[in-house]
């Protein structure tokens, strides 16, 4: 019990630590109050956004993007993976390109992503499936490639077909790594979007947060690095109560 | 204790004062160019040595920080103390003003600055009322930005009425080329890439026409508030050189000098010749509070509390302190015709209000 209290406590008692430096650094103004906004007018900023309705127009299409385009880099992942892990031949002759493209960062493809799909949707989510295509699809090709050969091998003894080999060994065994994958996507897409409505957006709330920086409004600014902190938090905590119902067998691993 | 700290504190800061700095942050707005060059009064200023010569006696050196990010960026150089003395444009000096930047507006800066509307070649928009919306892009925060609010607005619309881009220029005419967008809202640029058929333009204020030269830009030479509590004497003498420099070069005389000048970054010549068209460049540049840039800057203001790019009112009183430009004039421009300001020019480009 006092262990639980300790878990759930000691994150809080950082994080109200950071809002009390917060709060000190602005109220003695080492930093200038016109950069550094006290975290009550960031909370009437955010109260005010969320009254106009901005909060919830700008949130949708952030929220939207990411869904779109983590579904898209986090699917296309999981099947390429999947067969580069299974296949030694595919990998011989996709995995050294793919490890090329691998070392580009994410932010290096934004021209090519405007260039090849404009600068209305398409490009904002192409440039999020990109950033979780690798991450996906490495933890699954990891995860295929270390089903035990042993497990293998007694599903062979049973005589299971080769789709129930896939689905009662392959996918249970792989399924932890898979998870760990999609978890750490999810995290870059949120940082993918926001850079992604940086470039040329006209909804979001990496958008918000660019204007807001335009027009000199920092509560603006700091009211989204707020929301998104919030948000990335709460789908870090939805992704691992996923994963502890999904894979209760394994230790988080993410 | 308190006291005692407060004193030393005191003490440290007026001894730094009295001590004066060993720069003078002058920021300057980027080109597209990338080029450490200024253009207009400052730029004659940099050209010949002027503020260097003037600060060099007492160990001052003048750093000159081009940004990048122009306007927006300046402001956030403005809060963090890392700019002295700046000239930018009229959005970004009401919007740092209006957010909270301690600064005072002590030299009226250019007038005229014209923005252009461009679609591609074979667009079909052939109106503004055909853009409503489409997709438009331009720099946001910048006095682009404040004349196409300003614009719009005559037309009854708002920025919502439109898919708005944030692009800087040569994105805007990368994506207008590449059919990307429907329309960019840009400088003169646009002039020559119409010529060579790469755009055409759809609206300008660059014409003879009153209602649309109502709406071009205006810039502002603001010192930070600091800069100027710590050290009136040096901010007296900047603005001294920068009253000399307007006197040597606002010269009808000498327009191609200036166009030099102007397109000195790295602009084409031609673009700035097309843009001054028959316009006076003297009377576009020559640092007087009259009542023609006060009416511009006052519905500057106004435009921008209507549209919600400010959130709070200017006290334009409060902001604007004549009092080094007054001095400067007397000592050095005593004999410039127009260091007496443009009469002729006040009736028919300011609107109500007595002097702020």
């Amino acid at each position: 019990m006092k262990r639980f209290a300790w878990m759930i406590l000691a994150p809080f008692s950082v994080q109200l630590a950071v809002l009390l430096a917060w709060y000190l650094l602005a109220r003695f103004q080492v930093f200038p109050q016109t950069l550094l906004i006290p975290p009550l007018l960031v909370w009437r900023t955010i109260v005010d956004l969320w009254n106009s309705g901005d909060l919830q127009t700008h949130m949708g299409w952030s929220l939207r993007r990411v869904a779109l385009g983590y579904g898209i880099g986090a699917g296309a992942g999981i099947a390429v993976g999947a067969a580069l892990g299974s296949s030694r031949r595919l990998e011989a002759w996709f995995g050294p390109t793919l490890d090329i493209f691998k070392q580009v960062p994410v932010f290096a493809w934004a021209p090519m992503m405007i260039v090849f799909f404009g600068i209305e949707e398409s490009s904002k989510l192409a440039f999020v499936a990109v950033a979780c295509f690798y991450p996906v699809l490495l933890n699954t090709s990891q995860g295929v490639k270390s089903v035990q050969r042993k497990l293998l091998e007694v599903g062979e003894v049973f005589g299971l077909s080769p789709r129930e080999t896939f689905l009662r060994i392959v996918v249970p065994s792989a399924l932890p790594a898979v998870l760990t994958g999609l978890r750490q996507s999810i995290a870059l897409a949120w940082m993918a979007v926001v850079s992604a409505e940086l470039l040329g957006a006209e909804s979001g709330i990496g958008f918000f947060m660019t204007y807001s920086r335009q027009l000199f409004q920092m509560d603006g600014v700091l009211a989204g690095v707020l929301l998104v902190g919030v948000v990335g938090i709460a789908t870090n905590a939805l992704f691992g109560a996923a994963q502890r119902w999904l894979v209760p067998w394994t230790r988080e691993v993410a | 204790m308190n006291t005692k700290l407060a004193a030393v504190t005191q003490l440290l800061w007026t001894a730094t004062a009295l001590a004066g700095p060993a720069e003078i942050h002058l920021a300057v707005v980027g080109n597209p160019y990338d080029t450490p060059i200024a253009t207009g009064i400052i730029g004659y200023a940099q050209e010949h040595r002027l503020f260097e010569t003037e600060f060099a006696k007492d160990g001052i050196a003048i750093k000159w920080d081009f940004y990048k990010g122009t306007g927006p960026a300046i402001n956030e150089g403005l809060a963090n103390g890392g700019v002295d003395v700046t000239s930018y444009g009229d959005l970004p000096g009401i919007l740092g003003k209006a957010g909270g930047i301690d600064t005072r507006l002590i030299v009226p800066g250019t007038v005229g600055q014209n923005i252009y509307v461009a679609t591609p070649p074979k667009s079909n928009l052939h109106t503004l009322q055909d853009l409503k919306g489409k997709r438009i892009g331009y720099m946001k925060g910048t006095y682009l930005h404040l004349s196409w609010v300003r614009l719009i607005r005559r037309l009854g619309l708002t920025e919502r009425d439109f898919k708005v881009f944030n692009l800087s220029q040569t994105e805007g005419v990368a994506a207008l080329q590449s059919g990307h967008i429907d329309a960019y809202v840009g400088v003169n640029t646009f002039l020559d890439l119409a010529t060579r058929g790469g755009a055409r333009i759809l609206y300008t204020t660059n014409t003879k026409d009153a209602q649309a030269r109502e709406l071009q830009g205006f810039s502002v030479v603001v010192a930070s508030g600091k800069f100027a509590r710590a050290h009136p004497d040096l901010l007296q003498r900047w603005v001294n050189v920068y009253v000399r420099a307007a006197v040597a070069v606002l010269d009808e005389k000498k327009r191609d000098e200036w166009i030099c000048l102007t397109a000195k970054p790295g602009y084409p010549q031609d673009n700035i010749r097309r843009d001054l068209g028959e316009n006076s460049f003297v009377e576009q540049n020559a640092p007087v509070f009259d009542e023609r840039y006060l009416g511009k800057i006052r519905s500057g203001i106004h435009a921008s509390l209507d549209a919600g790019l400010i959130r709070r009112d200017i006290d334009l009183a409060a902001w604007i302190d004549r009092s080094y430009l007054g001095r400067a004039l007397r000592t050095e421009a005593s004999s410039a015709a127009w260091a007496k300001g443009f009469p002729s020019l006040v009736a028919s480009t300011t609107g109500s209000g007595g002097r702020p």
